[in-house]
């Protein structure tokens, strides 16, 4: 939220700018496996590949689609169970092929090992399901009638360092979870007491970006849906969400997204996830 | 306002410089003394040269210069910048001692030198990488918008990066802006520049010359590493009272001088402020898109030059100098949601300058400066307040003497108490408040002393020692805490006044060396080192006015600097034209370097752990040519030159070129002179900035991953710019002067780069995807116009 400030400073710099488009010269590179991969308590492992692209190459439609990574080999284990995970396709998502498991379920405080095989390259990881945390409370904040947003009260605990996750999903409008606008964050400032925030509704894909409409209705229906993680999965997503905020800004981070995938990009992570369900009034 | 005038620049030698050759016993001795035909006043600074001993000297704060001669017929050379050169023939048999004085050259030519040098005194003294330039003599140039800035000037210069526009940072060889000496009547000043950038603190009108020192900086400078930037401020006039100013495009200035007490005490005020504001409706007109933030934004800049100087004694001469800048800006969108940004820079000194004797004197100053910066946004739901600043407290004794023909020392102290106030952030949301990482008041003595001689080996070889030796104790009161691996404070070490929490000494050895190859030919060589313990970081890839300033601790030692430069200098044509060929090499040690941006790091709470430490070298050639007299004169310099960085956490630990690495720099003015007509234009090509850029893309959760290449592994195009001016000076009338100069910036329109933004399109689900590239440039062609009067 706060970050938010520092592009006013930016933005002063355009009163004279004038603009255009330029075409650089830059250097093809090679190609990565980027993994998308979670799982959950009580839930089947859920694994998305796709392959990385030069980013001032010509993207066109049948690149996208050849970025999609649906002939992998897919294995999860938690020390007692391995499974490899079943193809799957799902038309309304990037990339449309998922692979899933059918035995496999998660389960609070288990390691998971993701083994992933693709021609003659070999990709690895690992993540914890972490205890789920929980809301002390959670209400409706309004602007007015067409700008609500959802404030949640909740206390950390004191003895650990904790990592959170929040999305949102708006019936009628979402197919999946969607991060909320600010949704990654951990109890550095804190730690051991109690806090409210307010969520508002995150970028639903990059189609969502330039039109965004941060705010609830009156009418919605909401499940939030608050989850915890380990370090590591919350190295990548904290990198992540800041790679995401300085998008549209005047000075792009140049900070790579971290991974915790072996010998790929992309996370391997575990949640331990609550829900709640809201009337928006 | 003395608008045209005819420049001999001369090195200001950093006392007399003594003969060449023994004293004989029937020694005669020769004064002289120079006064300012138009003012009647002393003449500091005056070169007295003797033709047929290749030697001579400056007349003292006085007008003074005095020497002892074997008899014999000498022609003597007395030149100062800006007035008509006299040549005395005088057979010299007994003591003798000689009034003159100099007329003002100001309807001679026009000519604006950056080289600072006089006749054949950059062939002789032992003076490297020096410009200079004379603000009286810049106002016919071509500039941005009408305002005569001295730091754009000196960018001009060889060795100087050219920044760009919208930046008044000074990148000499490779060096930060944070690593010049910028001294403002001796005291120093920490944040140069106004609007963001755009245009620096210095109003051209209260400054009487700038002079940039880039090799062979003497002993008695220290604290900073790169180079040595003096700006002098304008003296009042002892004789009447004037009234000069000028109105510009951007902002209007006026300055109101004169005598207290006739020939005993005298005053200058000059003041300057921008109307930007009143100019918006203008701006939203020519600006196709009017961006929110201009709509909604308040902000001004303003100066403030004043110096009280008393001649107290025939031998003392007092100046009380102030200076204070500040800009201030206010984004306000509705009721409680407003940000703000406020910044500004107070200067205040005195100086004593004492002469004791014919052969030495005694200069002493005392100063406090200071730099605040501060932010403050507020929303309905949360506030965020950020604040910055550095003061000093210093104080500065130099005694020079001149004790033989062959050697003359210069010798003192300096000290310098620092506070620091690097940042300071408080935010709250929703009542919450935020705890940010601190680094609040830090203390730290610095003490210096230095001796440095010119010492005449031979009448070839001329060479300056210097040693400067500084200490450096960062105390207390200062709280330290200790965290666990959690982030929480486990333990809080606190410090007392008394207490020294990191000490450092260093000795910054300095040599240079001429050897005169021909009468107008030398060669020169220096060999300096510096020690800087004030380290600067500034957000990263612009020039913003948040600049931080941060002590060296336990954790950050002082930054170091190397540097040996070896130089040919020739004058051509009996002193019509100079040229140079310099070469140099420069090391630096214990860089900083914010590893993710200086904001960043708040959020983190932990500023030293996100400090990059690490090492740079820069090497480069610099040639120039001018051409000094005429009505046509000009300059050209060329600078081939190469910087890199290396931190062992930033780009994988690889080297990489720096920001404002310019491999090819150039530089062309020409000025031409016609009865009150003066026609100038500049051109500058310098080779663009190095960037890092997005390499690679990758799609998790449907939004798009941009990872960069190494760092600043691409070239932004050239920076190239033609701009052309012409000044009429009106006909002089009951003492009012006036001149109009008509300027156009960026002639040819050319989009300069100032930063490359990218933007990703599409919707994944239906298969499109786009990247676009879009340059930002700053200024378009630019006409201008400035009005500048004086009576």
């Amino acid at each position: 939220m706060i970050k938010n400030f520092i592009y006013i400073i930016i933005a002063f710099i355009p009163l004279f700018a004038c603009q255009k488009e330029i075409t650089l010269d830059v250097e093809e590179v090679d190609q990565e496996v980027v993994v998308e991969g979670y799982i959950e308590q009580n839930a089947f492992p859920k694994v998305y590949l796709s392959l990385s692209s030069s980013f001032f190459s010509d993207i066109d439609s049948a690149t996208l689609f050849n970025m999609m990574v649906h002939q992998a080999k897919v294995t999860v284990s938690d020390g007692y169970k391995t499974e490899v995970l079943t193809l799957r396709k799902n038309t309304s998502h990037y990339p449309i092929y998922f692979y899933e498991g059918t035995e496999l379920i998660g389960q609070v405080g288990r390691t998971y090992h993701l083994y992933i095989k693709l021609d003659s390259i070999s990709l690895s990881a690992v993540t914890t399901i972490p205890a789920p945390p929980k809301f002390d409370s959670l209400w409706v904040g309004t602007l007015n009638d067409s700008m609500k947003y959802i404030s949640i009260k909740f206390t950390d605990k004191a003895d650990s360092r904790d990592y959170y996750r929040t999305f949102m999903k708006v019936n009628g409008q979402n197919d999946q979870y969607v991060p909320t606008y600010i949704n990654v964050f951990d109890d550095i400032y804190f730690n051991g007491t109690t806090v409210v925030f307010n969520l508002y509704k995150g970028y639903d894909g990059l189609a969502d970006m330039n039109n965004h409409n941060k705010y609830l209705s009156k009418g919605d229906t909401v499940v939030v849906r608050f989850c915890s993680m380990d370090k590591y999965h919350f190295d990548f997503w904290n990198s992540y969400q800041g790679k995401m905020l300085n998008i549209a800004s005047f000075s792009p981070s140049l900070n790579k997204v971290k991974t915790n995938i072996k010998g790929g990009l992309g996370v391997w992570g575990g949640y331990g996830a609550s829900y709640y369900k809201v009337i928006v009034k | 306002m003395k608008l045209l005038r005819i420049i001999f620049l001369f090195f200001l030698l950093a006392g007399f410089v003594s003969f060449g050759h023994a004293q004989n016993d029937t020694a005669i001795s020769f004064e002289l003394h120079v006064y300012d035909d138009s003012t009647g006043l002393p003449m500091p600074g005056v070169s007295v040269f003797f033709e047929s001993l290749k030697n001579g000297g400056i007349t003292d704060s006085l007008g003074f210069f005095k020497i002892d001669l074997p008899k014999g017929i000498y022609s003597i050379s007395v030149s100062s910048i800006g007035y008509v050169n006299q040549l005395l023939h005088k057979k010299i048999e007994k003591d003798v001692s000689i009034s003159i004085s100099l007329k003002p050259a100001y309807v001679i030519t026009n000519m604006v030198t950056v080289y600072g040098e006089s006749q054949t005194k950059n062939v002789e003294t032992t003076q490297m990488g020096v410009s200079e330039i004379k603000m009286e003599d810049a106002k016919s140039l071509p500039v941005l918008m009408g305002e005569v800035d001295p730091i754009k000037l000196i960018q001009l210069s060889s060795g100087v990066q050219t920044s760009g526009d919208g930046n008044t940072g000074l990148y000499i060889r490779g060096g930060s802006p944070g690593q010049n000496l910028l001294l403002i009547d001796g005291a120093p000043i920490y944040n140069p520049a106004h609007l963001m950038g755009f245009f620096s603190v210095f109003n051209a009108d209260a400054i009487d010359k700038v002079k940039l020192t880039k090799s062979a900086i003497p002993a008695s400078f220290g604290g900073r590493s790169s180079s040595l930037i003096e700006v002098d401020s304008k003296s009042g006039s002892m004789q009447t009272t004037k009234v000069s100013g000028g109105i510009g495009l951007l902002t209007s200035k006026l300055c109101v001088e004169g005598p207290l007490v006739k020939n005993k005490l005298s005053y200058i005020i000059c003041a300057r402020r921008s109307y930007f504001e009143a100019l918006q409706p203008l701006v939203k007109m020519i600006i196709n898109k009017p961006a929110s933030f201009f709509t909604n934004t308040n902000y001004y800049f303003y100066d403030l030059n004043a110096q009280l100087k008393f001649i107290a004694t025939k031998k003392d001469i007092l100046k009380l100098n102030l200076y204070s800048g500040a800009d201030h800006y206010l984004y306000s969108v509705k009721e409680n949601q407003e940000a703000s940004i406020n910044w500004g820079n107070s200067v205040y000194s005195l100086k004593w300058m004492h002469f004791i004797s014919d052969n030495s004197s005694l200069n002493q100053i005392v100063y406090a400066t200071g730099y605040s910066f501060g932010f403050n946004a507020n929303d309905k739901d949360y506030s965020f307040n950020l604040a910055s600043g550095v003061k000093d407290l210093g104080y500065k004794l130099e005694f020079y003497t001149k004790k033989s023909s062959r050697h003359a020392f210069t010798s003192g102290i300096e000290y310098v108490y620092h506070t620091y106030s690097p940042v300071k952030i408080e935010g709250d949301v929703l009542d919450v408040e935020l705890q940010f990482a601190e680094l609040t008041n830090m203390r730290a003595h610095e003490l210096a002393c230095f001796l440095s001689d010119d010492f005449h080996l031979s009448k070839r070889f001329l060479l300056n020692f210097g040693m400067r030796y500084s200490w450096y104790n960062h105390t207390g009161p200062f709280s330290e805490y200790s965290k666990d691996a959690i982030g929480q404070v486990v333990d809080t070490l606190v410090y007392s006044k008394k207490d020294v929490l990191a000490s450092y000494i260093f000795p910054e050895p300095r040599i240079s060396i001429r050897y005169l190859l021909q009468e107008s030919t030398s060669l020169k060589a220096s060999f300096t080192s510096h020690v800087q313990y004030t380290h600067y970081a500034s957000l990263p890839s612009v020039s913003m006015p948040f600049d931080i300033w941060l002590p060296s601790t336990m954790k950050l030692a002082p930054e170091k600097v190397y540097q040996g430069s070896v130089g040919l200098f020739k004058n051509l044509r009996n002193n019509m034209f100079e040229s140079s060929l310099e070469v140099y090499y420069r090391m630096y040690h214990n860089l900083i370097e914010f590893k993710r941006g200086v904001l960043n790091s708040a959020f983190e709470q932990s500023y030293y752990n996100d400090i990059a430490i690490g090492t740079g070298k820069s090497y480069g050639a610099e040639i120039s040519f001018k051409k000094k007299e005429g009505k046509f004169t000009g300059w050209f310099v060329y600078t081939l030159s190469h910087s890199t960085r290396q931190f062992d956490e930033i780009n994988e630990g690889k080297e990489f070129v720096s920001t404002f690495d310019r491999i090819h720099d150039a530089s062309c003015v020409l000025n031409y002179q016609i009865k009150k007509w003066t026609f100038s234009t500049c051109f500058i090509y310098a080779t663009g900035n190095a960037i890092t850029l997005p390499e690679k893309l990758y799609i998790i959760q449907e939004n798009i991953i941009s990872e960069y290449a190494e760092k600043n592994s691409f070239r932004l195009p050239s920076y190239n710019r033609l701009d052309i001016s012409v000044t009429y000076n009106f006909k002089k009338r009951n003492h009012f002067e006036s001149a109009l100069s008509v300027s156009v910036y960026n002639v040819y329109n050319r989009a300069n780069p100032f930063y490359i933004s990218f933007e990703t399109q599409g919707d994944l689900k239906k298969y499109k995807l786009s990247n676009k590239a879009t340059q930002v440039s700053l200024f378009p062609v630019l006409p201008a116009i400035t009005w500048n009067f004086k009576f």
